[in-house]
């Protein structure tokens, strides 16, 4: 079973896809959690002026 | 030329200078770069018309220019995380005007280096079946996936401090082009810089930073291992992993510099990016150049040590052969340069460290160079050694692909700002209390007791 997972094309494309997929939700996840932070309205509404920006 | 807003402050107003007007003098330096990268684009697409068989590259010698570039950019790539991530987790306060150039380096190095590998292919059309036909057990795989998440977070950590700059730009480059305007307000995402806003992006960020660190550390182990993990004379040693990763942080730095100083002279940004960061940085580049030194003298006394006789050809080559030029140069730029300049604090300036940074890049391309190719002159398994010689078109993608760096690296700032305005300007605000502080702290010191 482990030399057919090793030593098998495809199965390492699939486990790395996968992965960096995990990891691709991963980092949307964290942008999400940034933007809908409470207080703070979601993305997409109107912009407020640059300084409360910083 | 737009006048700046007066409302802006000195900061504001002079790293969006660049954003706001465009100078003669760049686009003669965009021309004379994009020269360069069309005679890569046209050498390539000869290759790829003719065949790779206008490089010369086949057996025994497989790997010539493509791979020590790559090997070389992917160093390049290290560095801007590492520096940026090592200084944000220690929160070395200098690193605040530098963060934005290391990590624009980072993202761009790290492409221009994997598509070196596709260059490098016989049938370009197959570089699909890296990703259909892996298997866990070629080390290949292990380097797709360490890059492709590397890539990931690397492009997550530049974009990140970006947001909070991107919608300063939003709400006050109100007269820029509309296809600006459109940028800015797409990539900034709806940023209102609330309180808590704030806090979860500084804390992401410092995750990032910090999960970054290993990552780094792998890519470019995983890619020592592409040759560690075969039999071939010099490439299968237990240090080739660790070694890589010094000589990526000492060319990375390097490179930093030179990207730095070029943006710091051409967008004025010499209140910000100054004597700190120079003599901080230098000495560091120094430190790299003596341990770069001891894993070199490790490498090459070990394997003359030993006196095996497909390694001792090799490395007859390097110090006594046809790559002796190449050795000597390669020690010259590594070694005896920086530590010629760098070593007196008066040799840790601008101009000083540009030069010293400028002698490590070649140094540091040779040295890839060779760990790539006097290995694969000398074959262990019967054929005939080989010569090597770079054809016309390998040097003029490996041109091109400098070109392409540089390119991108100045139209990248010529689109976002250079420097971290948010950043820096809290650190100012930070420096400031710190200054009150010590005030109050002396005041209280001088003042009589009653």
């Amino acid at each position: 079973m482990v030399h057919w997972l090793l030593n098998t094309p495809t199965v390492g494309s699939i486990f790395t896809i996968l992965l960096c997929g995990s990891v691709l939700l991963a980092y949307y996840g964290v942008l999400r959690w940034i933007l809908t932070a409470p207080g703070d309205p979601e993305s997409g509404g109107e912009t407020m002026s640059g300084d409360e920006s910083r | 030329m737009r006048p700046a807003p007066a409302h802006e402050t000195k900061l504001e107003q002079v790293v969006l200078q660049p954003l706001r007007r465009t100078g003669p003098g760049f686009y003669y330096l965009l021309a004379g770069l994009g020269l360069v990268f069309l005679a890569g684009v046209a050498a390539l697409a000869r290759q790829w018309a003719v065949g790779l068989g206008v490089t010369g590259l086949g057996r025994p010698l497989y790997w010539g220019f493509y791979i020590t570039n790559f090997v070389f950019f992917i160093g390049f790539s290290y560095a801007g995380t590492m520096i940026s991530a090592i200084l944000r987790v220690t929160q070395a306060e200098w690193r605040r005007p530098i963060t934005r150039i290391a990590e624009a380096i980072t993202v761009i190095a790290l492409i221009i280096g994997v598509i070196q590998i596709w260059f490098d292919m016989g049938r370009p059309d197959r570089v699909l079946f890296l990703f259909l036909y892996g298997r866990i057990e070629s080390p290949m795989l292990w380097d797709v996936f360490c890059i492709g998440v590397y890539l990931l977070s690397s492009l997550l950590y530049l974009y990140l401090p970006l947001i909070p700059d991107l919608a300063h730009l939003r709400d006050h480059m109100l007269d820029a082009a509309a296809w600006r305007r459109r940028l800015y307000t797409f990539l900034s995402l709806g940023w209102r810089g609330g309180a808590e806003q704030r806090r979860r992006l500084e804390k992401a960020i410092g995750i990032m930073a910090i999960i970054l660190l290993p990552m780094v550390v792998s890519v470019h182990s995983v890619a020592a291992w592409i040759f560690g993990m075969t039999m071939q004379p010099m490439w299968h040693s237990t240090i080739l992993g660790p070694y890589f990763v010094v000589g990526a942080i000492f060319s990375g730095i390097a490179m930093l510099f030179i990207l730095m100083s070029t943006v710091r002279s051409m967008f004025h940004l010499e209140p910000w990016i100054g004597e700190k960061q120079y003599n901080y940085l230098g000495i560091l580049l120094l430190v790299l150049s003596a341990f770069w030194a001891y894993f070199t003298l490790s490498e090459y006394l070990t394997t003359g040590y030993g006196s095996l006789t497909d390694e001792h050809r090799v490395l007859q080559a390097v110090l006594g052969g046809e790559f002796a030029p190449e050795f000597w140069i390669m020690l010259a730029g590594n070694l005896i340069l920086p530590f010629a300049i760098l070593i007196r604090r008066k040799g840790r300036t601008p101009l000083g460290t540009f030069i010293a940074s400028v002698g490590i890049v070649i140094g540091m391309w040779i040295e890839r160079f060779l760990i790539v190719t006097p290995t694969l002159t000398r074959p262990s398994l019967g054929l005939l050694p080989a010569v090597y010689t770079p054809s016309l078109t390998e040097i003029a993608i490996s041109f091109g692909s400098m070109a392409l760096l540089v390119l991108s690296f100045l139209l990248f700032f010529k689109v976002f700002p250079a420097i971290s305005i948010w950043e820096v300007e809290e650190g100012e605000a930070v420096e400031a209390v710190r200054r009150k502080a010590r005030e109050l702290a002396q005041g209280e010191a001088v003042r009589p007791s009653i």
